[in-house]
């Protein structure tokens, strides 16, 4: 097949790579499942014990049951705020304040999941900031926290923006004819969104709903950190059947998790697929009404305080004079900054953290930019499951992953090391990098390459005259999008450090299991402001460089206004 | 590479071009012609018969499945686009919108890594060819479609290719715009001396801009020559009636006559169809051309400087005349009336 040869040479890398660590350890832990570990200690291989064990025994139906309960609960409280919130957005009129509602609806992916969490413990905390509203009027005190209660407020202020995104994106699809509907006002407005706006956003609804269970059902962090114990669920379950030395029945109930993982998105996409077909009225225009516009606002401005307030409270609270999580603080210091820099090890976590974020993003954005050009580009065969291949690293839930790349990589003697985090981070934010990268392809001229080799340019220097240019904004998203997923994450890899080694993220959930005082306060005020001056200096750069992207060479474009010599 | 092999054999030459796209849809079926140097050579042929096909295969962007293509005598089996002297004008212009004018142009020069002062030169001297002097610094989305097609056309011809195709390069522009473009694109052909081929769907512009024309049609060429020769002899009903309007009965040959939905038409030899142009056949009373026939006068359409008349005949076929003189502006419609044309008026037909 010498003609594909290209496809397949761009394609190879990230096979390699998710052959080599994902395939690999996913089928390791396949066969560990197949082990047993007898109370002495011995190790039986090729059994089907743990299996019967974790498949006979209540209790790990229970954690099941404790799963899927807190998967659901999570998402349709997501769908309940998450909805009410994408439509009002949609009908903010001036875009400004629509990208500034989605700016701070996303605000918070920015940040740790280990430092929101840390967040809601300070305000559902028994002496925490909605105690101290409740009490004075006798309504408190209230325990949230330790309970699934507080897991899912959490849960569902970290996957929000998963739920609103898809939402928004099916409502910007809808004929945003606002001034011509703006007379159809009262129960007309109302049978309309009954009628038309809500069928025609199931889709993105589902496809929210969808995001949102597969990833509470395989959070573990906020429910290890929140839960307190009390909360059971498989990710937990598999942490612990670790911490206690039975891998066998880990990685069953990994295979337990993943299994439930690939039910989810069989049964969301049959979902999918029913309302599709339903949907096909050809209705188009859904203008939405002016009334009510105050509720609506009223409505957002409590969502944002909502997204918002665990920031607020941590970087209020880093300040605290006090070391217990008291609202409000008593005094103000700026002891827990010097504290925070006094602990050991935190400055080499940083350091791994960032160290492994780059090179995880640098080698994804190659080889994942490599791919999604082979299956944008090209017509080779064994497209298809190549791109099932490459995307399937977003279904396995990563603490199931990190628990398989833990014995994977040891069997590689290539644990402790950087190398081994590096290629699971790689494996991790690849499938992100090719979807958004894919998704600009799509929508970049591939005439503009054509012309460049039939200018005199070699395929590779026509990518990088024609295409780069094209896909810049998308690629720049996708970096970054990629070092936050990698900077921040911990599911997996609480599993793939070595006593010596440390990453930030995994330093905070350590402390946050340790300790309560707000030096974990300090450093999340520290990241935030990170965060933020990154995500501001993207936006810029993102202005600056996309000015021209939107330009198009359309012949029938009328002569725009000129200035000359401007922007050469 | 204009200097290489400047012998007086044929620019451009496609032997047997067959291709099939990985999807399996047919591109081309079959095609052979040559384009002699300097020649202004176009395809015509209704939508999806292949001419885009063609020429990307031309310029290196596919493979065909089979066949062979040479540029000025050299084999380009597995030479990529980049390395063929050959340069495009895309059906959709494919301007880079990120690039000024000016550097839309010295993009093929700059990657030849001409010096820069040469590279100037060669932009400055497009612009001029191109009637575009002094916007070298705008963007192509701050020009007209009029002007962004000229740019195109110039940063094709910068890399001073053998060969330069062109696809459907006036497709979007409006009428007026497309025939002052025509004119220019004559213009330039002549100062470049550059060979065009041409790929429209327009019969008028093939017709009068190329000094030979294909005619394609499913993948395969019908008939080739000068546009001429295949207005007044067309080789295939399909050529027949894709260029211009005829009048063409199809029927079987017996005796010098061809029988066709109910009437006789004498003709020059045998055939399977007889092609008769309008502008040849006249509409009347007491006609003593060879074939005669009544009817009944259905249309009249003045389309000033000449007129058209529809004639419906007994048997139900309806012929169509268009007179230059003013001889039936007596007739209205309505009238019982007489149509007919000579006996080498008819062109026959096998195909
Ligand atoms: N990249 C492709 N992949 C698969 N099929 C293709 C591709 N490009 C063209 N085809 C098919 O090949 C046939 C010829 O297409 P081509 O673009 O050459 O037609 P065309 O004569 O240029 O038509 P038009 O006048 O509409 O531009 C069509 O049936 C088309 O669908
Ligand atoms: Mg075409």
């Amino acid at each position: 097949m010498r003609r594909h040869r290209t496809a397949y040479l761009l394609a190879a890398p990230s096979v390699v790579l998710l052959a080599g660590v994902f395939a690999g350890a996913m089928l390791t832990l396949l066969e560990y499942s197949f082990h047993q570990y007898l109370p002495d200690g011995t190790d039986i291989a090729h059994t089907t014990a743990t299996w019967q064990t974790f498949l006979t025994g209540g209790y790990h139906w229970q954690i099941v049951g404790e799963t899927v309960v807190l998967g659901l609960i999570t998402t349709v409280a997501a769908a309940v705020v998450g909805y009410p919130t994408a439509y009002a957005l949609h009908r903010v009129r001036q875009s400004r304040w629509r990208y500034v509602g989605l700016f701070i609806i996303f605000a918070p992916l920015l940040t740790s999941v280990v430092s929101r969490t840390y967040g809601w413990e300070l305000i559902l905390g028994d002496s925490g900031v909605l105690n101290s509203l409740l009490e004075p009027v006798g309504l408190g005190p209230v325990e949230l926290l330790y309970e699934r209660s507080s897991v899912v407020i959490a849960l569902v202020h970290i996957l929000l923006p998963f739920m609103v995104f898809p939402i928004t994106q099916s409502l910007g699809q809808l004929d945003p004819a606002f001034g011509e509907a703006a007379g159809d006002l009262g129960a007309g407005a109302f049978r309309r969104f009954v009628k038309v706006t809500l069928p025609l956003t199931t889709p993105g609804l589902i496809g929210g709903a969808q995001l949102v269970f597969a990833l509470s059902i395989s959070s573990f962090a906020t429910p290890s950190l929140l839960g307190g114990g009390r909360v059971n669920v498989l990710a937990t379950e598999i942490y612990d059947n670790v911490n206690n030395v039975d891998w066998p029945l880990a990685a069953v109930s990994s295979y337990a998790l993943l299994a439930l993982a690939v039910v989810a998105l069989g049964v969301f996409g049959w979902l999918q697929r029913r309302t599709g077909r339903a949907e096909q009225g050809g209705v188009t225009a859904a203008g939405a009404a002016s009334s009510g516009a105050r509720g609506w606002s009223v409505w957002l401005a409590i969502v944002y305080v909502y997204v918002l307030l665990p920031l607020v409270i941590i970087v209020i609270n880093s300040f605290s004079s006090v070391s217990y999580g008291t609202w409000p603080p008593p005094g103000l210091s700026a002891k827990w900054y010097a504290n925070l820099f006094e602990q050991e090890g935190l400055g080499a976590a940083t350091l791994l953290s960032l160290e492994v974020a780059i090179a995880a993003t640098i080698l994804a954005m190659v080889i994942g930019t490599a791919v999604a050009v082979s299956l944008v580009r090209h017509r080779m065969p064994g497209r298809g499951p190549l791109q099932s291949f490459v995307l399937s690293p977003t279904v396995v839930p990563k603490v199931a992953f990190g628990f398989a790349g833990f014995i994977y990589l040891h069997r590689l003697n290539l644990f402790g090391g950087v190398a081994g985090l590096v290629v699971t981070h790689t494996v991790i934010v690849l499938p992100f990098v090719v979807i958004v990268v894919t998704a600009a392809l799509m929508r970049a001229d591939a005439t503009l390459d054509a012309a460049a080799k039939d200018l005199g340019a070699a395929p590779l220097r026509a990518f990088r005259l024609a295409t780069l240019p094209q896909i810049r904004p998308a690629l720049i998203a996708a970096a970054l999008f990629a070092f936050v997923v990698s900077f921040d994450e911990v599911d997996m890899t609480v599993f793939l450090l070595s006593p010596d080694q440390n990453t930030l993220p995994v330093w905070m959930f350590v402390y946050m299991q340790k300790f309560q005082d707000p030096t974990l306060a300090a450093l999340s005020t520290l990241l935030i402001v990170a965060a933020l001056a990154i995500a501001a200096t993207v936006a810029v750069l993102l202005a600056r460089s996309g000015v021209f992207s939107s330009l198009t060479t359309s012949p029938e474009e009328p002569v725009a206004k000129v200035k000359e010599g401007s922007s050469a | 590479m204009t200097g290489a092999g400047s012998s007086s054999g044929p620019d451009a030459e496609l032997r047997g071009i067959r291709k099939v796209y990985d999807n399996g849809a047919r591109g081309v079926e079959q095609v052979d012609f040559t384009v002699a140097k300097g020649e202004f050579f176009s395809m015509l042929g209704p939508s999806g018969c292949g001419k885009s096909t063609t020429l990307r295969i031309l310029a290196g962007l596919e493979e065909p499945t089979s066949g062979e293509v040479l540029i000025r005598g050299e084999p380009m089996r597995g030479r990529p686009a980049h390395r063929r002297p050959t340069n495009m004008v895309f059906q959709r212009l494919a301007l880079f919108p990120h690039l000024t004018v000016a550097d839309n142009i010295a993009f093929g020069p700059r990657l030849r890594r001409r010096p820069a002062r040469q590279v100037a030169e060669i932009v400055g001297s497009m612009l001029d060819l191109v009637d575009l002097a002094g916007y070298g610094k705008r963007y192509p989305a701050q020009l007209s479609g009029g002007q962004q097609q000229r740019v195109a056309i110039a940063r094709a011809l910068a890399n001073e290719p053998a060969v330069l195709l062109l696809d459907e390069p006036l497709g979007a522009l409006d009428l007026r715009l497309r025939v002052q473009m025509q004119q220019a694109l004559k213009r330039i052909q002549h100062d470049s001396g550059t060979t065009f081929v041409y790929v429209t769907h327009d019969q008028v512009e093939a017709l009068t801009m190329s000094d030979r024309m294909a005619v394609m049609n499913e993948g395969r060429i019908e008939q080739i020559g000068p546009p001429a020769e295949l207005y007044r002899s067309p080789a295939t009903t399909f050529t027949a009636t894709f260029l211009g309007d005829t009048n063409l009965f199809e029927g079987t040959y017996e005796g010098g006559l061809l029988e066709s939905e109910g009437i006789g038409v004498k003709v020059t030899g045998p055939g399977r169809a007889v092609s008769v142009r309008p502008e040849h056949v006249a509409v009347g009373r007491g006609l003593t051309c060879a074939n005669r026939y009544h009817g009944r006068l259905e249309d009249v359409i003045f389309q000033g400087a000449s007129t058209r008349y529809h004639v419906r005949l007994a048997s139900g076929v309806l012929v169509i005349s268009e007179r230059r003189e003013e001889a039936g502006s007596t007739l209205t419609v309505g009238d019982e009336v007489e149509t007919g044309w000579d006996v080498d008026a008819g062109v026959v037909l096998n195909h």
